[in-house]
């Protein structure tokens, strides 16, 4: 998003290709963590980006869609993508709102998690493929939906990607003992920001109280030898610190404990946060064992105390600061591109000395594709893929801003309405 | 990319490589010292001492790319007068004239027991961390035993968990504490209690190894004097606003890049000047998107040259001629001028300011019958709470139905004539609504808004009014939650405080 972005002040056409139905990544769904004074979480950064996209002219969005194969030709790749039906148009996206109002249709219909996803909502197609007689049994909200509309494949042309798929959060069922998500109150980082977002409290899930005495599990998934992550994630002690101040200021003397083994530092002016966090939340160095259920579904932490004895703590919420994995399709990306994949499965930036690709590839991979990155790096390194990929454009002896271009991008997630608009060739 | 450039170099390096010395468009000036800067962007004067003479250059631009410095932190050990302490950098340089020497001599002597410490003194960062496992790998390589005591290893960074492991099996032993070892002022011991091994542990070091503290460039000061530019707590160029990202100052056209705003990898130094020149490029863009968009103007026949607006203007968008003049190119048209101006000299042309005090005030036009619901007029920041009030109406959040939206570009452009005329005409109660304190975009508009807001408060309590029916909050752009609870807070107290009995 924020290559495109940056692209969009250039003379050039510029094709966003976004997986899912709604532009903004995991990035979107992020809160807010200021406590009345920001806290440089730059959560709010995602979406003046968004917004930006959308007033972009030169920016064509193709949101829902899947990429099927890239053919490079004769110094053009040729995307071949699979574009699921959106509903754009103002009467569908109202039939869809009120389809998502409707008493067991909620499910039917997805939301976009900004103001600024644009259409707001789009049907979810597995809920629909999971129900085949459907179309007998739609209320009148949905009646103006052609619930048939099918797939359609389009074909984009373009003399530049840049791939920024993003990355994946670490999946907490994969460590059984923490009995996430079997437990109500043990979740992910990623479900507080939603129930957040959603709900402007962070509150507990099994009964919406605030609650009093939480725990943060650190590097969920970094750091780990058992799940083959030998990386530290850089993210989690930032916004699991912030996260907690925020959650203090709202419910003040609740009782923050960090598990954690090394404390990382907290964006700018690092010292300061870190000394203060020191003194309101208490750090005990160790990964704990399992969490259990305890009463009032009040989740119990087990943990090997430094004394070398099991020790047992009740708390009214655990949250999991789950780290970033590689994307799921990152092979299969890197395949149909021709890069490579670093050895932890990230996309690798295939610069040279120069910070510019080869010829033949014109291929400038962004943001936390090619690995663990917070909101303001992303978009850092986002540009300076940009600045690559113009100096490359140069090189190959094309000028600048002299003519009309084609380039690619795909982002993880999205949307806009408009996607029926001619794209021009290069 | 466009434009000329003259590097200055105020320690006098003549450290440029042959390939740029040999463009054109690049005027070197070792030596010169910058002593004066005066415009705005597109338009900089800037004066510049170069021993004797002294030099006017025009600059469209300014990037601001210092190094920082480096100091040992023998105090704050206690090992001032250790003889067997060196810093991180004094070592990196042995091992690096080591390298050079062929036979190998080792200038390390006969140490065979080297300890490192960090993290004690200050949070280390990665950047150290990374010169701090290179160099336990190169001197367990080497065959010596080395440990290290730290409070936290700093691994965000690519490849270092991975270092740290290959530094454990090559013989570091880590010992990571909560509080510093017991050090012997001549720096022959080092004692603790281990929480591992649950027993003290002693170590008698050959060599001593201290972190260092990163400090900002010696002339950060100075420079951000001259350039009038705020600096964050610890004195690099760049403050903590996050709207300054990546390579912003609050002076529209001046930039700080790498070690001049912060701690930075070489990685990032590298990222950090792709995005100065794509930003100069953008800033120069600007000029035309602005000719038609936001901006404030000076009526010169009301203006009475206070300054008010050019000590006032967050951006450096005023220069000083011979009276105030506002740069169309710099300028962000947050208003902050207009609404201080005392002579009301100044206004904004933006289509959508002209709504305020007129509209805002226009739209309140319901009966004044009791069973009403009370009318709020919320002030909202274009860069935040109009965002925020616009998702709350696009995902059907519970809204009082007689709120009245006003979005205006700072929260802090409201005035007492705006506040005072939505009274008049009958709003019962208003909000303010503005960025977070640290992310205004136009630096203190929120702050001014707060105190405004206080301010009148204060009038609404002398005229027999209550000071609730006037509040002051802050949002983000993505608090559409937040929004909805704000108004209605706000709706029920004033459903308890009744009419707005001026109207």
């Amino acid at each position: 998003m924020s290559a495109a972005l940056e692209l969009s002040r250039h003379d050039l056409d510029i094709h966003l290709i976004e997986k899912s139905h709604f532009l903004g990544g995991q990035a979107i769904h992020y809160s807010c963590k200021a406590n009345g004074t920001c806290q440089g979480c730059n959560a709010c950064l995602v979406e003046e980006q968004l917004k930006r996209i959308n007033e972009a002219e030169n920016v064509h969005l193709h949101l829902a869609s899947r990429i099927r194969g890239i053919e490079q030709k004769g110094g053009t790749y040729q995307l071949e993508t699979r574009q699921l039906p959106l509903f754009d148009s103002e009467e569908e996206q109202e039939a869809l709102g009120r389809l998502a109002l409707t008493k067991g249709w909620e499910h039917v219909v997805q939301r976009g998690p900004s103001g600024h996803n644009s259409p707001l909502y789009a049907l979810n197609w597995s809920a629909i493929e999971e129900t085949p007689d459907l179309a007998e049994t739609v209320p009148e909200a949905a009646k103006r939906l052609n619930l048939k509309k099918k797939p359609r494949s389009e074909l984009i042309q373009a003399e530049a990607v840049i791939p920024a798929t993003g990355f994946q959060p670490f999946d907490p069922r994969r460590i059984g003992t923490f009995n996430y998500p079997r437990l109500s109150n043990v979740v992910s980082a990623l479900d507080m920001e939603k129930i957040r977002r959603s709900s402007g409290y962070h509150l507990r899930p099994s009964d919406s109280a605030r609650p009093g005495r939480i725990a943060f599990i650190q590097c969920v998934g970094s750091r780990s030898m058992a799940q083959g992550n030998l990386w530290c994630s850089r993210v989690c002690c930032p916004y699991a610190l912030r996260m907690a101040r925020a959650m203090q200021a709202e419910q003040p003397g609740s009782e923050i404990t960090f598990f954690y083994m090394d404390l990382q530092n907290c964006g700018r002016n690092s010292e300061k946060t870190l000394s203060t966090c020191r003194s309101d939340f208490r750090f005990v160095r160790i990964m704990p064992v399992d969490i259990l259920p305890g009463d009032n579904d009040s989740p119990i932490v087990r943990y090997m105390s430094r004394e070398e004895t099991i020790q047992e703590e009740s708390f009214d919420l655990v949250v999991l600061s789950v780290g970033m994995e590689p994307g799921p399709e990152n092979a299969r990306i890197a395949r149909m591109l021709d890069i490579g994949l670093n050895r932890h499965g990230f996309l690798r930036a295939e610069s040279g000395p120069d910070g510019t690709s080869s010829q033949e590839k014109v291929v400038f991979p962004a943001g936390a594709a090619t690995g663990p990155k917070d909101i303001a790096e992303s978009m850092e390194q986002a540009t300076e893929a940009v600045k690559d990929l113009l100096v490359s454009l140069n090189s190959q002896g094309k000028k600048n801003h002299g003519y009309e271009r084609s380039l690619d991008f795909h982002a993880n997630t999205g949307h806009r309405s408009g996607s029926d608009r001619p794209y021009r060739s290069p | 990319m466009f434009g000329h450039a003259f590097p200055v170099n105020e320690e006098g390096q003549n450290d440029a490589d042959a390939e740029l010395r040999q463009r054109e468009s690049l005027r070197f000036l070792p030596g010169a010292r910058l002593t004066g800067c005066r415009g705005t962007l597109g338009n900089f004067k800037l004066r510049l001492e170069s021993g004797e003479e002294i030099l006017e250059e025009t600059a469209g631009a300014v990037v601001l790319a210092c190094e920082m410095r480096s100091v040992p932190l023998f105090a704050s050990y206690g090992l001032s007068g250790a003889r067997n302490a060196i810093s991180l950098s004094r070592l990196e340089e042995m091992l690096t004239s080591q390298k050079s020497e062929e036979n190998g001599a080792s200038l390390l002597g006969r140490a065979e027991q080297i300890a490192f410490l960090s993290g004690f003194a200050r949070e280390g960062d990665p950047v150290s961390q990374r010169r701090i496992l290179n160099s336990l790998r190169a001197l367990d390589e080497q065959g010596y035993r080395t440990s290290i005591y730290t409070r936290d290893l700093k691994v965000a960074d690519d490849g270092l968990v991975e270092l740290a492991k290959t530094d454990r099996q090559l013989g570091t032993i880590f010992f990571k504490l909560d509080e510093c070892p017991d050090i012997s002022p001549d720096g022959g011991e080092i004692r603790h209690n281990d929480p591992v091994l649950e027993r003290e542990v002693r170590i008698h070091p050959d060599l001593i190894v201290l972190e260092e503290r990163f400090l900002p460039g010696p002339e950060n000061e100075r420079l951000a004097r001259i350039l009038n530019i705020t600096t964050n707590e610890d004195g690099f160029l760049q403050d903590e606003n996050i709207h300054r990202l990546p390579v912003r100052t609050n002076r529209m056209g001046v930039f700080a890049v790498g070690a001049a705003r912060g701690i930075m990898t070489p990685g990032q130094t590298r990222s950090d000047a792709a995005n100065a020149a794509l930003a100069l490029q953008e800033e120069f863009q600007s000029l035309q998107r602005n000719l038609f968009g936001t901006r404030a103007f000076i009526d010169e026949d009301k203006c009475c040259v206070c300054l008010t607006c050019y000590r006032l203007c967050p951006h450096g968008a005023i220069s000083l001629e011979q009276r105030p003049v506002i740069s169309s190119l710099a300028c962000q048209g947050c208003g902050l001028c207009a609404s201080q101006c005392p002579q009301e000299a100044i206004s904004v042309l933006d289509s959508r300011l002209e709504d305020i005090g007129h509209s805002g005030s226009e739209r309140i036009h319901a009966p004044k019958n009791a069973g009403q619901p009370p009318r709020i007029v919320a002030y909202c920041c274009r860069n935040s709470a109009y965002e925020a009030g616009m998702a709350a109406y696009a995902f059907n959040r519970d809204l009082p139905s007689g709120l009245i939206v006003v979005d205006v570009p700072c929260a802090g452009t409201i005035n007492r004539d705006m506040i005072l005329s939505s009274l008049k005409k009958g709003a019962d109660g208003l909000l303010i609504l503005g960025c977070h304190f640290g992310a205004c975009k136009s630096t203190w508009g929120n702050a001014f808004a707060c105190h405004q807001s206080d301010r009148l408060g204060s009038i609404l309590e002398e005229v027999g009014l209550s000071r609730e029916r006037i509040r002051f909050r802050t949002l983000a752009e993505n608090m559409d939650a937040e929004f909805s609870a704000f108004t209605r807070e706000m709706e029920e107290s004033l459903v308890h405080l009744g009419r707005n009995p001026l109207a």
